[in-house]
């Protein structure tokens, strides 16, 4: 189907894809769309038998993925007629398109969490107790580990600062 | 009936081809059609089913005053924009869109935000 770009995703990308299709539809809707990602166009027997799912539970997935544009399908006419044939395949363009949704609101975090990392000071423990303390916090323990009572240490964020401005850079050339 | 299916296939491929070529200032809806050399019904019916399997985008215009709808394909550079993340976890999060500055869960003291972001 031509619909379907048959990019070669690297393996980084495609990790990242599974995390996210993990965390929208769960760990089965992995095991299908990994076929799904091997092979170009599959019915949803086969799907069946290669996940070594049931058929009931691998369409309840599939139906579940086409709300969220993850698959697509197309319906065939069965040879021995009388009924259809859905031959299912991965959404390129609905998965750019959430990837690109996912990836607004990626950018908008890291931008609050920049603006956080430069209007405020932190403090660590030199035994390295807790986290970093921002200024007004260590203030409160009168710049003293609440945990060990060691003197805080000044923070220096500036790797933090920089790794995020690049990171929000690169997110806002390739939105 | 099954070459009847095959054909309007074909036209669907056709025409996601001629808005893609469109480039990203799209193309009109009627010029569509009249390139695909099919009716104005059936070119809407093809545009909004590119529409809903997310291939295209449909603004509405007004062509002097004619009413329209601008077709925009979508863009195909999956690979590029995943590589773009970097690894951040806040893509693959369960929490991203209660994620607020502010809220309860906040990008401000997320343990695996700062976890990456010092992580060299």
């Amino acid at each position: 189907m031509a619909f379907i770009a048959s990019a070669q995703y690297s393996e980084e990308s495609v990790d990242v894809l599974l995390r996210l299709i993990a965390v929208l539809s769960g760990e089965d809707a992995v095991k299908v769309v990994k076929v799904l990602l091997n092979e170009k166009e599959v019915s949803d027997e086969v799907l069946a038998e290669k996940t070594g799912m049931r058929l009931n539970q691998v369409r309840r997935i599939l139906y579940d993925l086409l709300d969220k544009h993850i698959v697509t399908y197309r319906r065939e006419a069965s040879e021995r007629g009388g009924y259809h044939l859905y031959i299912w395949s991965l959404n390129g363009e609905g998965l750019r398109r959430m990837v690109k949704e996912r990836k607004g609101h990626v950018l908008n975090r890291l931008r609050e969490r920049l603006l956080y990392e430069q209007q405020n000071m932190f403090f660590v423990c030199p035994n390295g107790c807790n986290g970093r303390v921002t200024f007004d916090k260590a203030m409160d323990h009168q710049f003293k580990c609440s945990k060990c009572g060691a003197i805080l240490q000044s923070f220096d964020n500036s790797k933090i600062i920089e790794k995020l401005r690049l990171r929000i850079e690169s997110l806002e050339k390739d939105p | 009936m099954k070459q009847g299916k095959k054909t309007s296939e074909d036209l669907y491929e056709k025409a996601l081809e001629i808005i893609r070529n469109a480039g990203p200032q799209g193309i009109l809806q009627r010029d569509l059609w009249k390139a695909l050399k099919v009716s104005s019904r059936e070119g809407s019916r093809i545009a909004s089913t590119l529409e809903k399997r997310s291939l295209i985008i449909r603004e509405r215009v007004l062509q002097g005053r004619f009413k329209t709808f601008k077709l925009i394909a979508v863009s195909n550079n999956l690979k590029t924009s995943l590589e773009a993340i970097g690894g951040c976890p806040c893509f693959s999060c369960t929490n991203l869109l209660r994620c607020g500055s502010g809220q309860q869960i906040s990008p401000e003291n997320c343990e695996d935000l700062t976890e990456w972001l010092l992580k060299s």
